[in-house]
């Protein structure tokens, strides 16, 4: 049995798992893009929120229509 | 009102280099600190997120060098995953559990990717699916957003753009106060 590491050993989790993991990147994207555009840096937060929930959305909404595709067009 | 000081315009190369070694650091050398700050916490977090779930070969030069390239982008960051990683192949190397290739092409060593992988595994730091997709994507894309961080610092400081910019609020509210002078 080897000793579990930070920064040295992999975690390992399943792929279902994996999914929830593209919300923090998203949530990053949004807030580096809007840090760098916003004019108003006390909007920041706000702003933040409503972009991350756009690139979410976004994703839903294109992997709700892939799946739909493919559960009864193909 | 114009009693503006004048102030020497930041050098763009330099805010371009430090915003590549440190995440951030280009934005404090123009006068942003705050989004500076912002810049800093989130791409290190980013990066060093997925260093925690990939371990120490998720900076891996010799084996996967389009995401070593944007990796490499975070600066420091991808500089120290890189070292770490180097690590492991010298001592695999100094165990003579693998022929290391100082001088090649790619860096790889010349044994086969299966004694390596088993090597690794030994350790227990062989990286696999789909631990091995999150950890790089985490990485990489902190690093491709340091590279836009350094890009927008380096047209703020070519452009003269310092200081943070006047909040929209307060110049509105001036705007309408003052009297218009024809």
């Amino acid at each position: 049995m080897i000793a579990w590491t930070i920064f040295y050993n992999p975690m390992t989790f399943s792929p279902h798992a994996a999914l929830w993991l593209v919300l923090p990147v998203c949530l990053a994207v949004a807030m580096v893009y809007r840090t760098l555009r916003i004019g108003d840096i006390r909007q920041l937060p706000i702003r933040i929120l409503a972009l991350w929930g756009y690139i979410i959305g976004g994703l839903a909404l294109l992997g709700g229509g892939f799946w739909l595709l493919l559960r009864f067009l193909l | 009102m114009a009693n503006t000081k004048k102030q020497s315009n930041p050098n763009w190369l330099v805010a371009a280099f430090l915003a590549w070694l440190v995440p951030g650091a280009g934005h404090l050398y123009i006068g942003r600190p705050v989004r500076g700050a912002i810049l800093f916490i989130t791409i290190g977090l980013m990066f060093w997120g997925g260093m925690a779930m990939g371990g120490v070969m998720t900076v891996d030069k010799p084996y996967e060098p389009w995401w070593f390239y944007a990796q490499m982008c975070t600066g420091i960051h991808g500089i120290v995953g890189w070292r770490q990683q180097d690590n492991v192949y010298k001592q695999l190397a100094s165990d003579g559990r693998i022929d290391r290739m100082e001088v090649s092409a790619n860096g790889r060593p010349t044994t086969g990717q299966i004694e390596v992988d088993k090597a690794l595994e030994e350790q227990g730091i062989v990286l696999a699916q789909p631990v091995a997709g999150v950890a790089r994507a985490y990485t990489g894309i902190a690093g491709l957003l340091n590279l836009l961080c350094a890009f927008d610092a380096m047209i703020l400081a070519m452009m003269g753009c310092g200081a943070e910019p006047k909040r929209n609020r307060e110049s509105r509210h001036e705007s309408r106060k003052e009297p218009q002078d024809g």
